[in-house]
């Protein structure tokens, strides 16, 4: 047993320095995580159902729920529903995906920006999820603004896109509360957010090589030589003969390979027409 | 008196004294400890120099080391017990699957020092290699990429002498641990003197140089051969011919005893046996594995390292 310990002391002491390292910063930050506005030219309202789909009684749980959530984060959540043709609005034209996607976003970023959204400052840091209810024009479009931009790639507003999107027609405000609960989520921690499934295998990864490499049993190796008995001096080659005796030549085609260019999709970033930087994304239904 | 690595001397343990003249006798075929006159008994065919099983001294078999059976050369330990154990220790710290006594005091102390004969063959060898081989040159020219293929027929001959090409002749130590034993330094070889196997265990040869010849045979074969083929380089597609040969005529033969540490270690009914080098400290040997370390040390890695990742995951969490 004091062999065991003696062998995984530094192990061990580790795992105790670190465990008190984050612990202590867990302390801090439950003494200090509740966020200080610092925009109050946004109005008190978060939920703006134009398109009446929610109770009031609805309404009042999310922006309670929001109300909380934004507190912890430090970051504005709006949500706007509507039931009007965007396209007519921008008047953007035929009914194609492209253009209702730009009138989306474009009235997203629009009520985003004029009513001076933003938790630390006026078009600071929030999200805003539109969700319009008109037939043929349904669909939700997601717009971030400041630390909420910074931190959304394509693929987490898909993610916050698929939860709405499940639950929209059966339960709008279940959809709703989980958007506000997505923005939490991912906004509420860093930005390394590591699986504890590959955590785990990885540990595992290690243990076996950890094992393998400790249970070589090599009996020994031979550290003799060819030249370990030559006495010296005495390799003399009295022939050394290299003669060509036939040379031939051939050729192909060269086609020398050209990188081919890499798709990247943007996280949507875009300046809306207020001249204020926006992320976001959009789904129809 | 035994022969004392350390400090390249005879010495006496009971008195200390050292390089004393004082030199045992022995009879002939009965076997008595010189020291307590005990009854040595059996033992075997070929052993040369023993331990008295009563008093723990150590006795050699004069007409075991003289006649046709005394040896033209010997190499003295260097490696002492002491030394041996603090090499095997080194070597094995980094076990942690092995049993918890494998490098115990009491365990190492068990280990015996041994002289195991050898016969040495000297060799003139020629060898012949005869072959064809490919030079490959690729160049671009325009659109096109050319491939030159030059063919060459290669020959070399060479005359080579080999000096003491070891092959143990004891059929108590197996073949392949003792060519993994080797190489010893030969310049610390020295003509044969009984009194450096006093202290240790020792054997004479089993079998004669005619016997065992072909074993130093193939291994001078097989070193002629990597000679030869280290002189051609620069080919791809190398194609022998049949006419390759390795030819050698014996020169010379050498019969030596040379310095083996023997480390016997039972585990769960099962022999497990280091050889050391007893002028170099070269170790042979297989380590036991406890399957409760396997598995009780691998089962910490894997909860520290997961512990550890976890908080580390954490931390990044917080940032």
């Amino acid at each position: 047993m004091k062999q065991y310990f003696s062998y995984f002391k530094f192990l061990f002491i580790t795992i105790g320095v670190l465990a008190l390292l984050v612990g202590g910063i867990g302390f801090l930050r439950s003494l200090t995580e509740k966020h200080i506005r610092k925009n109050n030219a946004a109005p008190k309202e978060r939920v703006f159902d134009y398109a009446d789909v929610l109770t009031t009684e609805e309404e009042k749980r999310l922006a309670e729920q929001i109300a909380k959530r934004e507190d912890q984060i430090g970051c504005d959540i709006v949500i706007v529903t509507i039931d009007m043709s965007v396209l007519e609005l921008y008047g953007y034209g035929y009914n194609t995906d492209s253009n209702w996607m730009r009138a989306m976003r474009d009235f997203a970023d629009d009520f985003y920006d004029e009513n001076d959204f933003g938790y630390n400052r006026v078009h600071g840091d929030g999200a805003l999820l539109l969700d319009n209810w008109y037939a043929g024009e349904k669909g939700s479009w997601l717009s971030t603004c400041g630390r909420v931009l910074e931190r959304y790639s394509d693929s987490m507003i898909d993610s916050v896109l698929d939860d709405v999107y499940d639950r929209v027609e059966t339960s709008p405000y279940k959809a709703y509360s989980a958007y506000i609960e997505d923005i939490y989520r991912d906004m509420s921690r860093g930005k390394i957010n590591i699986n504890p499934l590959i955590v785990l295998a990885v540990s595992g990864v290690v243990a076996l090589i950890y094992i393998a490499s400790h249970m070589k049993t090599k009996e020994g190796e031979k550290t003799t030589g060819a030249s370990t008995y030559v006495e010296n001096g005495s390799v003399q080659f009295t022939v050394m003969r290299d003669e060509l005796i036939n040379k031939h030549v051939t050729s192909v085609v060269y086609s020398s390979s050209s990188g081919s260019g890499g798709h990247s999709g943007g996280g949507g970033r875009h300046t809306s027409r207020g001249g204020v930087s926006h992320g976001g994304g959009g789904r129809r239904r | 008196m035994v022969y004392d690595p350390e400090i390249q001397k005879m010495h006496c343990p009971y008195c200390d004294s050292v390089d004393s003249e004082e030199k045992k006798t022995e009879q002939q075929s009965i076997y008595n400890c010189i020291n307590c006159g005990g009854a040595i008994g059996n033992i075997g065919d070929f052993t040369s120099a023993s331990r008295c099983p009563y008093c723990g001294d150590y006795i050699v078999f004069d007409e075991r080391v003289s006649g046709v059976y005394k040896p033209n050369h010997i190499i003295p330990f260097v490696y002492s017990k002491e030394m041996t154990k603090k090499k095997l220790r080194e070597k094995f710290k980094s076990c942690v699957f092995a049993p918890n006594d494998f490098l115990s005091e009491a365990k190492l102390e068990t280990m015996n020092g041994a002289y195991v004969p050898f016969w040495m063959y000297d060799y003139h060898v020629h060898g012949r290699y005869e072959g064809e081989g490919n030079k490959i040159r690729k160049w671009v020219s325009g659109n096109r990429e050319y491939t030159e293929t030059s063919v060459y027929h290669i020959v070399r001959e060479m005359e080579v002498d080999f000096d003491k090409m070891p092959v143990d002749a004891s059929n108590a130590m197996p073949d392949n641990i003792m060519d993994l034993m080797e190489p010893y330094n030969y310049g610390q070889m020295i003509d044969f003197k009984e009194e450096y196997m006093s202290g240790f265990w020792a054997e004479r040869y089993n079998q004669d140089d005619m016997t065992l010849e072909p074993r130093a045979v193939g291994k001078a074969k097989a070193d002629a051969e990597i000679l030869l083929r280290n002189s051609i380089s620069g080919y791809v597609g190398l194609k022998s011919s049949l006419n390759n040969q390795v030819t050698l005529a014996r020169t010379e033969t050498n019969y030596a005893l040379l310095p083996v540490w023997v480390y016997n270690y039972k585990y769960k009914g099962e022999d497990f046996i280091f050889h050391v080098n007893g002028q170099t400290g070269k170790i042979v040997g297989k380590v036991p594995l406890s399957k409760a370390k396997v598995w009780g040390y691998g089962a910490t890695v894997f909860a520290s390292v997961f512990t550890l990742l976890m908080l580390i995951r954490q931390l990044l969490l917080f940032f």
